[in-house]
């Protein structure tokens, strides 16, 4: 057992694709024991990739291997019935259940909390699914992509970027933006129940949905409307764009709401004849000339070097940071000198170079012990303890 | 959860844990929302000669029209349940009455530029020093050391660097953000999260500890995809709209109404056949060339256009009801005022009433999911600024009233 903030947890994971094995890879590596429970045929996210080299392998997605690692793989058929009969077994014996199967599913294969409880007074059950399990869309089906798109989220992307209502419909965050959410959610929620627990010995169910996970991060909004509703933003660009063209890339540079950083900004860019307007001058008169301004400014940009930009507009204390691209990120110096990217060797990938962790803790690292199972390793080790 | 099922909540989950929260603007607020909503007392450091920006910026008007620091909507809306002292952290006497909370505190957070609590007199080491298991959550743009460590920047900045705007947006556009603050209260989870696992060691070994979040880094936690595709293969995950390689057809379809779109994603060949009969088997579903995956990608505009012409003729509700009810994901698009009426995000629980002394009553965001065991989450009011300032110097720090009045004359509390 390491020594991790959670090591003395364990879980037994019932999910698939990204959310619930997000949610069981931050217990993970803090220490948790998670046993992953896949189907005969494997988790899903073993045929998402990427490959290397683009052939497709079961023991070689990297998506798989991103989410599973430190994670004990056993397969079982969840709708056989002895293979429930496993499954109950384990689940009378571990801390946390994350299971991503749909309301109707857990009905029918007497996988409700009701049923499991008797099994298990302290199990914490976290239920992650598409729209939660109750209400009048409890049995609808999502990805990612349509999740997102209800949020209310998909209306503001892409952000102060919009000028054509129909040319530019909402659009989709890059990769899978509701399932990572929906796992980081679904994983703070859990520690919540832990502490409750805690208290009182009791578990409890929790329902944690994508749909929420993501209607949450658009709550600004819901202030907004709460005191003025004619305030809430619309969807076609209004005031400044986060990401602006240069000569050799984009960045996201918002140089002009504060005094201080516009009068950085002249100083930077030489004091140039177009920034010397009056109505710049105040916060609000650059606002009401945002379209002016923000046109001015690019074509000044775009005889700029993105990077150059960004050391410069860095060291004056001006917000811009380059859009990079993952070539620019690998080679990243500020992410090399933290040594963010991780490598871990897998036995039939070879070694990968993939995200770190996304917090960083003094006493207890979350750490890649063990790479990402082969389908099944554990069936042994683990089945037969019960047997 | 019927009323009676539970009996009354004697404790929180969090009850006696106590947090000096010196972050602001809204990432670190959001995570200590989650701590302060469910029994953590925490209590804000905040300053009148320096307010937290979510009071001064953007729009801080009651419904009567009177503008004020106590007013803000984006303040209000992300710090319920939680208590506020002003202290001038410029003044050396208030750097220890920030050091004597310290002392009765689990938890510190904060999210200044690097470096800035060390410069106070406030780093971990400090405080470690006065509380030997103190938890502390700093969170930056680009972390607490590297030499980009003093870049400036808000999380809709901040997730340029990470890399995801370069893979989100239209086909053959430039690259683009995602809505407005997601970065920062994406951030603000896995703080809450990072926060509740030290905790939890704690209170197991007796360690504190340092928790240190950089903002780019857990922006490019959650793009693993794209990362790997580079680092196995050299490949730039293009930027491709709403379409993606394994679905297809995948968009948003306008739908009756002024800028109404409803959103549908395909994957494979039963969920094709399912998606022509939700339709009522139009003779172009059975189009040959659709038949297979590559063949749906490969003419994907041309499903495209037959789509939109079954969508126009509905609501972006009407259209995914049918789609659903023959197992295909599709939603309606929402902006804001449609989700607000959403009946599955209020069947939810999604938002909650609360009643602030100055703006009076108001509907905002709740915390999302549900607890069995904690039916009834009690969403507390943000507080004034300085709210609280004689209240914890005096009961948690133990002040005199006369030591609190010249603390206040001093300007140490103002």
């Amino acid at each position: 057992m390491s020594g991790g903030a959670l090591s003395d947890l364990s879980v037994l994971e019932v999910a698939q694709g990204v959310a619930g094995p997000f949610c069981g890879k931050l217990l993970a590596d803090l220490g948790a024991d998670v046993i992953k429970i896949e189907p005969p045929e494997g988790d899903r996210s073993r045929r998402h990739g990427p490959f290397p080299g683009d052939e497709a392998h079961p023991e070689r997605s990297g998506q798989f291997l991103y989410l599973n690692h430190n994670k004990r793989s056993v397969t079982l058929d969840v709708g056989s019935e002895a293979s429930r009969d496993l499954l109950r077994r384990l689940v009378g014996e571990v801390d946390i259940l994350i299971i991503d199967r749909a309301a109707k599913e857990l009905e029918e294969f007497g996988l409700t909390y009701e049923e499991l409880r008797p099994l298990n007074e302290r199990l914490i059950m976290t239920a992650i699914t598409p729209f939660g399990l109750v209400g009048p869309c409890r049995d609808w089906v999502a990805t990612d992509f349509t999740a997102y798109m209800m949020s209310g989220l998909g209306f503001q992307t892409p952000y102060g970027q919009v000028t054509d209502l129909e040319a530019q419909p909402p659009l989709a965050g890059g990769g899978y933006q509701t399932d990572y959410l929906a796992g980081a959610t679904a994983a703070a929620m859990t520690m919540i129940a832990v502490f409750h627990r805690r208290a009182t010995g009791e578990g409890q169910l929790v329902d944690s949905s994508r749909f929420e996970a993501v209607n949450a991060m658009v709550r600004n909004d819901y202030s907004t409307a709460s005191y003025r509703p004619d305030l809430v933003p619309p969807r076609i660009k209004h005031g400044y764009a986060w990401v602006l063209p240069c000569e050799d890339g984009y960045l996201s540079f918002s140089p002009f709401n504060a005094d201080h950083w516009w009068a950085a900004f002249k100083e930077l860019a030489g004091q140039p004849g177009w920034a010397q307007s009056e109505v710049f001058d105040t916060a609000a008169g650059r606002h009401e000339h945002s379209d002016l301004l923000e046109q001015l400014t690019i074509e000044w940009l775009l005889t700029q070097k993105k990077f150059a930009i960004y050391e410069a507009a860095r060291d004056a204390g001006i917000p811009c940071f380059p859009v990079n691209s993952m070539q620019e990120l690998i080679e990243s110096r500020q992410y090399r000198h933290r040594e963010f990217f991780v490598e871990v060797e897998h036995p039939e990938a070879g070694v990968l170079t993939q995200p770190g962790p996304p917090a960083r803790y003094s006493a207890t690292p979350a750490t890649v012990r063990e790479p990402a199972p082969r389908l099944g390793a554990h069936n042994a080790e683990v089945l037969e303890g019960l047997r | 959860m019927s009323a009676g099922q539970h009996a009354p909540l004697q404790y929180t989950p969090l009850n006696g844990v106590r947090i000096t929260d010196i972050g602001w603007v809204l990432a670190v607020p959001h995570a200590t929302s989650w701590l302060a909503t469910f029994g953590a007392d925490v209590i804000r450091v905040e300053s009148t000669v320096r307010p937290d920006i979510t009071r001064m910026g953007g729009l801080r008007n009651g419904a009567d029209g009177i503008n004020g620091i106590n007013r803000a909507s984006m303040y209000n809306g992300v710090n319920f349940g939680k208590r506020c002292v002003t202290i001038d952290l410029t003044q050396p006497r208030g750097i220890e009455l920030v050091k004597d909370m310290v002392r009765q505190s689990d938890i510190v957070t904060e999210n200044f530029a690097a470096g800035v609590m060390e410069r106070m007199g406030l780093g971990y080491e400090v405080l470690r020093e006065i509380k030997p298991d103190i938890i502390m959550l700093s969170g930056s743009p680009l972390g607490q050391d590297g030499p980009d460590k003093d870049a400036t920047g808000f999380g809709p900045n901040t997730q340029a660097y990470a890399g995801l705007p370069h893979i989100t947006g239209y086909e053959g556009g430039m690259p683009t953000g995602l809505g407005r603050d997601y970065p920062d209260f994406m951030i603000g989870i896995h703080m809450a999260f990072a926060v509740l696992a030290a905790l939890h060691h704690r209170n197991r070994t007796g360690e504190g500890q340092w928790i240190e979040i950089a903002m780019a880094e857990t922006v490019t936690s959650t793009i693993p995809e794209a990362v790997l595709d580079y680092t196995m293969n050299r490949r730039e995950t293009p930027r491709r709209g709403n379409r993606h390689p394994h679905f297809a057809p995948r968009g948003v379809y306008r739908s009756a109404g002024d800028d109404r779109w409803v959103a549908i994603s395909v994957e494979g060949d039963e969920q094709w056949r399912a998606f022509g009969e939700a339709l009522g088997s139009p003779d172009w579903a059975a189009d040959p060339r659709f038949a297979t995956h590559e063949g749906r990608q490969a003419h994907h505009d041309a499903i495209d256009e037959q789509i939109t012409a079954w969508t126009r003729e509905r609501s972006h509700y009407e259209a995914a009801q049918q789609l659903q009810a023959h197992g295909v994901p599709s939603a309606p698009v929402l902006d804001t005022f449609e989700t607000l009426e959403d009946p599955q995000l209020n069947a939810l629980g999604a938002f909650v009433e609360t009643v602030h002394p100055e703006v009076g009553k108001r509907r905002l965001a709740g915390l999302p999911g549900r607890f069995s065991a904690i039916p009834d989450v009690e969403y507390g009011v943000a507080p004034l600024l300085g709210e609280h300032t004689e209240e914890v110097l005096c009961d948690l720090l133990g002040l005199s009233a006369e030591e609190v009045a010249e603390l206040a004359e001093q300007g140490v509390t103002t």
